[in-house]
């Protein structure tokens, strides 16, 4: 785990909520092994960006709500000491939605509280501009796709109405997902449970306070968040952007780099290596010979990019071999794959028309596959636009992979 | 047995431990009781089962409970006997199962001390032993205590002014939940399903205690760690889902039960100790000594290789010369008789192997290999889908013998299953419930379906029965044979259809009521029969399968049609841990 | 619906690998409707053994004796709490269709049908009905009742008899008021062959995931879903959208779809050709046969150089003289030998047909016939 900055400054005493008990449906085949939230970006898990924003805003108390493959979060994190804070675990038993994760933290919190969904990113400036005075305080944000979020209204600084997702939204501040709430809310989701309708959702609850103007709106500077798996290579180009770039590996001669490019320790980046950042590779890495790595990509850890293998705007997570004359653009990679000689994955439709994924419209002219972990591709196999790959799968040699391929699906 | 539940965590302490208690009650079911610590120590207990609803936990209060439900081994059920038991000052509480075999002595030594006891129970000892030595710990004072027990043993203790729980297990299972804030104990994992899948199972001589948020487990005085795992079983594994009965939903569940089983079981190795044995010894008791003789019959027909079958208890006083590998079978895993059969066979140096249901059950501790059964959580005290599951174990190792040739008749063994549950057992319902004596008869492989048709009639709807080998039936028991005693009879085709059926014929002529399962369209059993129920697959191996089927639903809609309680029948505990 | 209905209710008959109640329930789940009741009669265990395994609680009641669709709403009585919906769980429905309902205090969903006799006519005056007409022999409109209705709490007040739509009609002429809402995505199979249509109508909306093992040289186009443990042969092909069940076996050189649902364990053998079709579990075609239209039950073995062509028998129904398109539908656990030709054939379960014979409307459609 690359470790953050400890914190520097004044300490607020809070508590902060991260929901990360869901599994991320939208998020297969990436979420076989992980809750969405561990799911890296430039190389750490969305929660531990998360935490460091609102660390780094002045709180140390963090909860969090787990629940899909708990150990994961739990193991990662552990008690908080290695990032600086200190954190506490609920477990949400059933995921029915966002007022009944908050409902389970009732007794861990009091006074004002900064309650945030676990799979997004946000600024520290962005985080200290909504605890800044006790006031219940919401988190917006400007979208150019408002259609898809519950949507808000804002008068000044209040917010006049919340409005749920629709086809017509009154207007393009979505509801980011970041809440400044006192204890009193949790009153206010007893009456939600009352409601047998759907899910437990904590806009009910909010209802009240925003009908009596008690709500303030917040927009952020910066917001992502991640619906989708394509959405990460949006997310990890735009965090990158960001990084401060670290050089801890050993690079030959006869490499070239050029733009913003992060090396880990023990990491070896051979010659004839040709690299275009933005780029983060992570520890322990095997990078080349004549390896060519271009576009907002991220490698994770120990993973061995070999040979005349191009990688291309790209998400790699650890422990994956790319290793020869292997080509991938625009895609998910999980952890543990192994790509066969040759296996190159299409990222580009022939009329150049969006890539659809499952049917659904990416709005992506150029996407390749999102593959999950421990996917094992023969030599020569040919991975079309738009593939999925469920966690496990096998593919034989010389094989054509289209389309939506479940997880430990052989391909023979 | 019994079934005992601890929960240290938060003030819903009551309430947690009674709905506990009603998952494990089909261990035990002649009384109940619960303890909770507050300020101080609150006892309710009673005889009889646990309410549906509208229990009142009443003056019960605390974040610390333990409760008990009991299957009575030592003194009759009553409130008296029921557990939790206190000491003398009513400052300390425990609850137990299983048995101290050494109580009476204990309890002589304690009342020349000046103890009074409350119960005719062996598990009081335990509270006054603790008040013997009680010095503000009730760790050290249970760890002083234990080595003077001598029998079976799983034991949750709390004291007045300690904020723990201690929990120990000695040849009686013991289950850690972890929750969040909050701990759990029980005899299994039912009871823990709802509130956490996080478990850890403590092993015999481990002495645990725990608080909402921590846990210390010793061994001979030394701090051990046990691995936490995460149980796959679901709630709604233990729930009845809509069914009348948890046995019906059993029942139903076996095709698909069957089915997962051979699948499962083709992804794994089969066990050493079997492939290189060259004959077999089967200890079992009750319906998986049923299974057992099933499985001699296949194993010696299809494989050639001898097979005996010992009851277990019979097995552990007078256990035969042994050669060659030595199977236990045991649903819960917990069965004594069949623990100390398998640990003779060990001590006499034989190789063991265990079929269970329950992961990481007694049984399987002792065996060199164990074999999972997989048929998940079964809750009837009326053992249906583990039969089936045994059985699908027992095929699947006859398969693999015959190198895969009876594999398509096993993967399509569901079907006949499927067709059997279709089937409409109104008349021969009819007729069973007004009998008093009720016969089963079968030959070969049909001879143990017989005496299992026989077992669940008897367990569950109380009518007598009996089953016999179709030949023996006329050498004494023939005398029973009346009007009045309905004969039911599986007569599938086969090498001894013809004897069979000179066999009916001969009952047919003394009157008895006849129920017979025979082959779809077979003529002469139609006209012979009283009752003619057409068996699916009749000719083949799934035929068994099929008939196992027909037999159960006919003891349960018998027993359901003379308004039985079907899921806790009288008398009976799920698992028996006592000789 | 026989030969089908002998070993299940109509509602548990598959329409692309998943029983039609399934579809209603989706439906109510998607427009968020969560606390569902089930009111079970006929092989009732079989239901509740399938309703365990939704992912949420659904609470059923039992109705003794199969009585009439007013008398089972009446078992429901003590659990319902407040308005409701009332569906018939053998019929097709979509979400949009619900949600267009749902929050209506009294209205029921209408939709025009060609052949309106089979159903509850509806008369309607400014949106609102006067009166539902059972069956009627000539139908006054084409606009009929999909048996689907939101209703207040009070209507138990109205339900006496055992029909629910003599219920309405008398809580109509009390005064009451029911509007007509209309839709366009309700489906009812009437007649065995009508899963045809809804089957291909499902069939086009599986999510496409493709799991099992599947040969390299195979080809396959459009949405398909294959499941779990399935084994595609060699230069299959399968054009979607078709489901392949579990653990099924598409033997090589297999032509499969379109509209094709393959039940699960199912084995189809080399060289066959399959299309607009449903197949349930454990029932099996061998090779080289021509499979066009056809409904083969649980359990069905059809062997080698089986034909299976369209036809348009007429046949005597229950009184009625009805003519339906089909190639086969034929009952669970039929064993058909070799080279044997179908066509709008009704075959009935546990038959066993002789090699090479010719199958037509009802010649065998009776239970446990042998023909030879």
């Amino acid at each position: 785990m690359e470790k953050c900055l400890k914190p520097e400054g004044k300490v607020i005493f809070m508590e902060c909520v991260i929901l990360a008990a869901g599994e991320g449906k939208r998020m297969r085949p990436l979420t076989a092994t992980r809750p969405k939230v561990m799911i890296p970006l430039v190389n750490r898990p969305m929660a531990d960006h998360l935490v460091c924003a609102a660390r780094d805003a002045g709180i140390t108390e963090f909860v969090f709500v787990v629940g899909y493959r708990e150990q994961e979060v739990r193991q990662y994190f552990g008690d908080g000491s290695g990032l600086g804070v200190s954190i506490r675990y609920v477990t949400q038993r059933h995921q029915r939605g966002t007022a009944d994760a908050l409902r389970a933290v009732e007794d861990m919190v009091s006074g004002w509280f900064l309650l945030l969904n676990g799979d997004m990113v946000i600024r520290s400036q962005d985080i200290a501009g909504i605890i800044k005075n006790k006031a219940l305080r919401m988190g917006l944000f400007h979208s150019d796709h408002p259609e898809d979020f519950g949507v808000v209204t804002l008068e000044g600084e209040t917010v006049t109405s919340l409005q749920e997702k629709s086809d017509q939204p009154r207007s393009n501040l979505i509801n980011a997902g970041v809440y400044y709430l006192s204890e009193e809310i949790f009153t206010d989701l007893r009456s939600v449970a009352a409601s047998s309708r759907g899910e437990y959702e904590l806009t009910e609850a909010l209802a009240d306070m925003i009908k009596e103007g008690r709500m303030a709106g917040h927009p952020l500077s910066f917001w992502l968040d991640v619906g989708y798996p394509w959405d990460l290579l949006d997310a990890n180009a735009a965090l990158l952007k960001e990084l401060t770039p670290v050089s801890e590996g050993i690079i030959e001669e006869g490499v070239h780099l050029s733009g913003m490019v992060s090396t880990g320790k023990g990491t070896v980046i051979k010659s004839g290596t040709y690299i275009e950042g933005p780029c983060i590779i992570g520890d322990n890495c095997r990078i080349g010979p004549h390896a060519y790595i271009r576009g907002a990509t991220a490698i994770g850890p120990r993973c061995h990019i070999g040979h005349s293998t191009e990688i291309k705007n790209s998400l790699i997570m650890e422990d994956t071999r790319i290793p020869h004359f292997n080509y991938i653009g625009d895609s998910v990679v999980g952890r543990e794959c192994n790509f066969g000689a040759g296996t190159k994955v299409a990222n580009l439709r022939h009329d150049h028309r969006p890539v659809l994924v499952r049917g659904r419209n990416t709005r992506r002219m150029k996407l390749g596959a999102i593959i999950g972990d421990g996917v094992r591709l023969g030599i020569n196999c040919s991975v079309n636009v738009g593939s999925v790959i469920g966690s496990g799968a096998i593919v034989a040699p010389h094989s054509l992979v289209e389309g939506c391929i479940d997880g430990k699906t052989f391909i023979r | 047995m019994c079934g005992i539940f601890g929960y240290n965590g938060g003030i819903k302490a009551p309430g947690i431990v009674l709905e506990g208690l009603r998952r494990l009650e089909y261990r035990g079911y002649d009384s109940f009781g619960i303890a909770t610590l507050g300020d101080k120590i609150r006892v309710r207990k009673q005889q009889g089962r646990i309410p549906e609803t509208g229990y009142e936990t009443g003056n019960l209060a605390g974040s610390i409970a333990i409760g008990h439900t009991r299957w009575a081994t030592h003194g009759i059920p009553d409130h008296r006997n029921a557990h939790p038991h206190l000491d003398c000052g009513g400052k300390i509480a425990i609850v137990h199962n299983g048995i101290i075999e050494n109580y009476l002595a204990l309890k002589q030594e304690l009342t020349g001390k000046g103890h009074r006891f409350q119960s005719d129970t062996d598990s009081e000892v335990i509270a006054h032993l603790l008040e013997e030595v009680y010095d503000r710990d009730l760790l050290t004072s249970l760890t002083t205590v234990l080595p003077r027990l001598e029998g079976s043993y799983a034991i949750l203790a709390i004291a007045q002014g300690d904020s723990r729980i201690i929990a120990a297990r000695h040849r009686s299972p013991l289950v850690l939940g972890i929750g969040d804030r909050a701990m759990f104990a029980a005899s299994d994992m039912a009871p823990i399903l709802e509130h956490t899948r996080r478990v850890m199972v403590l092993e015999d001589g481990d002495i645990a205690t725990f608080t909402p948020e921590s846990v210390e487990i010793f061994h001979d005085g030394r701090k051990v760690r046990r691995p936490e795992e995460i149980i796959e079983w679901s709630v709604e594994d233990v729930r009845k889902g809509g069914f009348s009965h948890y046995m019906l939903k059993e029942i139903y569940e076996q095709p698909a039960v069957f089915s997962d089983a051979i699948r499962s079981l083709r992804k794994e190795e089969v066990p050493l100790v079997f492939s290189e044995s060259g004959q077999v010894t089967i200890v079992a008791c009750g319906t998986s000594y049923h299974a057992a003789m099933v499985f001699r019959y296949l194993l010696e027909e299809h494989c050639h290789v001898p097979a005996r079958v010992e009851l277990a208890s019979e097995f552990r006083y007078y256990p035969p010369p042994l050669s060659g590998l030595v199977i236990g079978i045991s649903q819960s895993g917990e069965t004594a008789d069949t623990i100390m059969a398998l640990e003779m066979a060990t001590l006499q140096g034989s190789p063991t192997l265990a079929i269970v249901n329950v992961v990481g059950s007694s049984l399987s501790r002792i065996a060199d290999a164990t074999l999972s059964m997989r048929a998940g959580p079964e809750i009837s005290v009326a053992a249906t889908k583990s039969f089936i599951a045994e059985l699908a174990v027992f095929l699947h190792l006859i398969d693999v013998m015959k190198s895969g040739s009876l594999g398509p008749h096993l993967d399509h063994a569901h079907q006949a299953m499927e067709e059997a549950l279709l089937i409409d057992l109104g008349n021969a319902v009819t007729c069973c419930r007004a009998a008093k004596d009720i016969f089963f008869v079968g030959r070969g492989p049909y001879y143990p379906l017989a005496l299992e048709g026989a077992l669940k009639m008897k367990e569950i709807s109380y009518i007598h029965a009996e089953g016999y080998a179709a030949g023996e039936i006329k050498h004494g028991p023939f005398a029973l044979l009346s009007p009045e005693t309905p004969m039911v009879a599986i007569c599938a085709p086969g090498e001894t259809y013809a004897v069979m059926t000179s066999n009916i014929r001969e009952m047919k002529a003394r009157g008895t009521p006849l129920i017979i399962l025979g082959e779809q369209g077979d003529r002469d059993l139609e006209e012979l029969a009283d009752v003619f129920i057409p068996l699916p697959e009749a000719g083949s191996i799934a035929g068994l399968l099929s008939a196992t089927v027909i037999l159960q639903l006919l003891a349960y809609h018998t027993a359901d049609a003379l308004g039985r309680d079907i899921d806790r029948p009288r008398n009976l505990a799920k698992s028996v841990t006592v000789e | 619906m026989r030969p089908l209905t002998k070993n299940r209710p109509k509602a548990l008959i598959p329409v692309a690998n998943s029983p039609i109640i399934d579809y209603s329930i989706r439906a109510l789940v998607a427009t968020g409707i969560r606390e569902i009741i089930v009111v079970v009669g006929y092989r009732k265990e079989h239901v509740i053994r399938y309703l365990n395994r939704c992912e949420f609680p659904i609470q059923v009641v039992e109705q003794k004796n199969q009585l009439g669709t007013g008398d089972a709403l009446k078992c429901a009585e003590p659990l319902v709490r407040e308005d409701f919906l009332v569906l018939p769980g053998d019929n097709y429905i979509d979400a949009a269709s619900l949600a267009k309902i749902k929050d209506e205090k009294n209205a029921v969903l209408v939709q025009d049908h060609p052949y309106p006799s089979n159903f509850g006519v509806v008369i309607t005056k400014k949106g609102e009905v006067t009166e539902i007409i059972e069956k009627p022999e000539h139908a006054p409109s084409f606009t009929v009742s999909t048996g689907i209705f939101s209703l207040s709490k009070d209507f138990f007040t109205v339900l006496k008899g055992t029909e629910l739509t003599d219920a309405v009609n008398e809580m109509i002429a009390r005064g009451g008021h029911l509007k007509a809402v209309s839709t366009g995505a309700w489906q009812d199979a009437v007649y065995p062959w009508d899963l045809l249509a809804l089957n291909k109508k499902t069939v086009g909306g599986i999510d496409p995931v493709k799991s099992g093992t599947i040969d390299r040289t195979a080809v396959i186009r459009g949405a398909v879903r294959i499941g779990r443990g399935a084994h595609i042969g060699p230069f299959a092909v399968v054009h979607g959208p078709a489901v392949i069940g579990e653990n099924a076996r598409i033997g090589s050189h297999c032509t499969i779809g379109p509209s094709v649902s393959i039940g699960d364990r199912v084995t189809v053998e080399p060289f066959t050709l399959l299309e607009d079709s449903l197949l349930m579990d454990d029932s099996s075609i061998g090779s080289h046969s021509r499979v066009v239209e056809a409904v083969i039950g649980e359990g069905s073995a059809l062997m080698d150089h089986t034909t299976v062509t369209p036809g348009t028998p007429f046949m005597e129904i229950e009184g009625t003289v009805i003519r339906g398109r089909f190639g086969c539908i034929i009952g669970d656990q039929v064993r058909s030998e070799p080279h044997c030709i179908y066509q709008g054939a009704i075959v009935g379960n546990n038959t066993r047909i002789r090699g090479g014979k010719m199958i037509t409307g009802l010649d065998a459609a009776q239970d446990g016939v042998v023909v030879v």
